[in-house]
């Protein structure tokens, strides 16, 4: 009995033990690359997107229980605990109260999901690859301001961006993406011309020569509209100008902190490369911003969203009115 | 401790440690090979780091598994024997028998495991990394937690749950916990009425993976967590009331 008595008291020091040792609540890392993407705010002001502040939109990093809702008022951070309005690991803007607000994992559960992503893909090409991903405050920074630009547009240009989605039917993109684009050897080939024509564009130094690569795409584009359906082409004119724009502002957010060398290799380099899926059209939408900003950043105060990124990039240039 | 010596002295003359001692050879010339497709970050493990890495996430796993195979039928087999009748007949309780079985279960698990940290410890010598030899030892017991836990908690279930039964929910158990980190995150991606289900049982049960995780970073000098060891340490200790708890019939 004394024996059970000793064992059951070893227990209740184990669990004091355990108890006192672990870390409760969000890491602070958290809410310093909050901190960090809020002082970016004077920089990303030189984009020149109207009225896109991100304080006006609650960051929540969710850590598999609750969400950890970080916002900033006269200047001092505010964090909350709330149940969590999702409850799976995402990336995306969401309405919660009548406010679009930034929803994301937090870093290490990020860092572990972009592990597991980059091992899956490895076997997938017949290696078995381990990913150690580097994700840390900054590389959260970038992914805030990704998904406060989807709240920012959202909260002023709903209306367009859902027209658009119903029309190209985004919630079955990944089947038909994969049929009638990534199986479709003709159609990729020609998307890796147009990529190359945009990477030629984005580094062309001179706005001749610009226009020039821009009138080539135009040509290639035609080629490949002729092969897909409305609902796809739809579909992809969506992703350019949502998803695009959030990727040009992730990436001009990323050179800020990182520098124009990084930021060339992982920004700019791969506007030239094909991948299945929708990331292309991130690269691709980013490329037409750039463009479209060679000539005047005042685009961002006009652009609505009711027509395509690629139409507005052909007006701007002047070659709409160029055919075949 | 006759008991759990005669026990283990019967495990030592099986041929499972030996086709072990062969796995855990094949294992690591395969990872040091040219002809190895394993990479991290593109890049194809051959040096020092990235071995010691994969290595111990595979001894991880063969020595969970092996734990399940060494240990589901000891107690079982001894009441299918009737030796346990030469126990109670000297009055030694189901309480101390139950618990040198158990415990020479883990013991030969954690001998199983010394097989492979044995092969690591000539490959680490071989790679001019002979300081590495100190950081062995708190990692083997760092990753004898997962197998402890293993072994421990087949043996305790053995008492009651007939070998099918023990061996699938060791295997769950297993699974659960080598994966851990995998499966969260794949239940947290995922929305539905299974998803507050997994959520909760991968709450309950232990992710053996951060002990594998914790036995690469010392051998690699980085920083580990205490509040982990107290975990797996404190997972032993409740695992360890089924002893006090389940009791057989036949005594």
């Amino acid at each position: 009995m004394r024996g059970r008595f000793i064992y059951g008291a070893l227990g209740v020091v184990l669990t004091i033990v355990t108890l006192v040792t672990g870390s409760y609540g969000i890491h602070p890392d958290n809410r310093q690359s909050y901190e960090l993407a809020l002082n970016l705010q004077t920089q990303v002001d030189e984009l020149a997107f109207p009225k896109f502040r991100l304080q006006d939109y609650p960051v929540r990093c969710f850590d598999g229980t609750y969400d950890y809702v970080f916002s900033s008022q006269d200047g001092e951070v505010h964090m909350e605990k709330q149940d969590p309005v999702l409850g799976i690991i995402a990336g995306t803007a969401y309405e919660v109260d009548g406010i679009y607000q930034v929803i994301i994992p937090t870093i290490d559960k990020f860092h572990a999901l972009m592990s597991v992503m980059d091992t899956v893909s490895g076997i997938q090409k017949e290696t078995f690859t381990f990913g150690e991903q580097e994700f840390g405050k900054e590389e959260q920074a970038t992914v805030i301001w990704h998904e406060a630009t989807h709240a920012w547009q959202f909260t002023n240009y709903e209306k367009q961006i859902l027209n658009r989605m119903k029309k190209g039917k985004a919630d079955e993109a990944s089947t038909d993406l994969s049929r009638e684009i990534d199986e479709n050897a003709k159609v990729v080939t020609l998307y890796q011309q147009e990529m190359d024509c945009l990477l030629q564009a984005v580094n062309a130094k001179s706005i001749d020569a610009k226009i020039s690569c821009v009138l080539k795409y135009k040509k290639i584009e035609e080629q490949r509209r002729s092969l897909l359906s409305e609902e796809i082409l739809t579909m992809e004119e969506y992703y350019e100008s949502v998803e695009g724009i959030a990727y040009y502002v992730e990436s001009k957010v990323y050179e800020m902190l990182n520098g124009r060398a990084a930021y060339e290799e992982n920004y700019l380099m791969p506007i030239g490369q094909y991948s299945n899926g929708t990331h292309k059209y991130y690269s691709m939408g980013m490329a037409k911003c750039l463009l479209l900003d060679e000539l005047s950043k005042n685009w961002k105060s006009s652009y609505d969203y009711s027509i395509s990124l690629t139409q507005l990039l052909y007006e701007t240039y002047g070659v709409d009115s160029f055919t075949n | 401790m006759e008991i759990m010596m005669t026990a283990i002295k019967e495990k030592l003359r099986r041929k499972e440690l030996y086709i072990i001692a062969g796995i855990a050879v094949a294992v690591l010339m395969l990872l040091t090979s040219d002809n190895s497709s394993l990479s991290i970050n593109g890049k194809i493990i051959t040096d020092y780091e990235n071995v010691v890495v994969v290595f111990l996430t595979v001894t991880h796993f063969v020595c969970c598994v092996l734990a399940v195979v060494l240990s589901v039928g000891t107690i079982r087999n001894e009441y299918e024997r009737k030796t346990s009748h030469l126990v109670w007949i000297r009055g030694i309780s189901q309480l101390k028998y139950h618990g040198q079985l158990a415990c020479a279960n883990v013991v030969v698990s954690l001998g199983a495991q010394s097989v492979f940290f044995l092969i690591l410890s000539g490959y680490c010598i071989k790679e001019g990394h002979v300081n590495a030899l100190l950081y062995l030892v708190p990692a083997f017991f760092l990753m004898g937690l997962s197998t402890s836990i293993i072994s421990l908690f087949t043996s305790v279930i053995s008492i009651k749950l007939p070998g099918f039964v023990t061996g699938v929910l060791s295997a769950i158990l297993l699974i659960a916990g080598v994966f851990h980190s995998l499966l969260n995150l794949l239940v947290q991606t995922n929305d539905g009425i299974g998803q507050k289900v997994f959520r909760f049982l991968l709450r309950i049960l232990p992710d053996l993976n951060e002990n594998a995780q914790m036995a690469a970073k010392v051998i690699l000098g980085k920083p580990i967590s205490f509040h982990s060891i107290c975990v797996s340490v404190l997972t032993i200790y409740i695992i360890s009331w089924g002893i006090f708890v389940f009791r057989r019939k036949e005594a």
